[in-house]
């Protein structure tokens, strides 16, 4: 098994952290999470994941809670990035169906 | 252009991963609890019980940071690369015993550890009443693309 961390700065307060694990060359778990610093520390806008088996994707709100929730395809870190290299802080006001 | 970090990860990094979890959770399985329950508010215990899960089960692991652009050469000025430098061939005890095999002022290298901690490019470590600054960088790679 091996376990890849990756934090890619998309701006120098604006991140995707990473981490995908995989068994021999299946791609166990993934979870892409688009942050930006704030006073308070790194807080996630959008984030995708495929915990149990259920790829989606996440959005939460300026305090980090949890705002909705959609299933999506498997996703892949190059597919995220560009689309976060795209849209960046608007990631938060665009439609989930967009972002699945 | 790219840059890229690749931080030292060995057994014995590794190790301290899985007891720091450990610690901060209590077990495997009250963290895979706690991950189902707050799956959706809280991202971090679902990536933290997985990646406890996997070395738990002896998975190796890799860690970089990726810029692509030159922000990074803001923040790893010449007496940063300084500090990374000694780091790496040196073991220390103390941020005073850093600084003092540097010549440098205690006020100053503990701020440029306070940045590249923040980057992510040292840790700290407990050593009784201290806190040892320990290199994290195994290899930067400069890719002109």
């Amino acid at each position: 098994m091996k376990v890849l961390k990756k934090r890619i700065y998309i701006h120098r307060n604006e991140i995707i952290d990473s981490i995908e694990i995989y068994d021999g060359s299946r791609r166990k778990y993934y979870s892409y999470t688009y942050m930006v610093e704030t006073k308070r520390g790194w807080r996630p806008y959008v984030r995708w994941d495929n915990f149990q088996q259920q790829p989606h994707v996440d959005r939460y709100d300026e305090n980090g809670a949890l705002l909705e929730q959609m299933n999506t395809p498997e996703k892949e870190l190059d597919e995220i990035e560009r689309l976060v290299r795209i849209f960046r802080r608007n990631l938060a006001a665009m439609s989930l169906e967009d972002l699945a | 252009m790219k840059v890229i970090i690749r931080n030292r990860v060995d057994g014995e990094y590794v190790h301290e991963k899985a007891d720091e979890l450990m610690r901060k959770y209590g077990s495997l399985d009250s963290l895979g609890q706690k991950a189902s329950i707050e799956k959706c508010a809280s991202p971090s215990v679902v990536d933290d019980y997985e990646l406890l899960k996997a070395l738990s089960k002896g998975a190796e692991m890799e860690e970089e940071t990726i810029f692509h652009d030159y922000s990074i050469f803001s923040v790893l000025g010449e007496t940063r690369v300084e500090i990374l430098d000694y780091l790496q061939k040196n073991r220390v005890r103390s941020i005073k015993e850093l600084a003092s095999a540097l010549s440098r002022d205690y006020k100053n290298i503990y701020y440029d550890l306070t940045v590249m901690r923040r980057m992510e490019l040292i840790s700290m470590v407990k050593n009784g009443k201290e806190r040892v600054p320990v290199s994290r960088v195994k290899r930067i790679e400069i890719l002109f693309e």
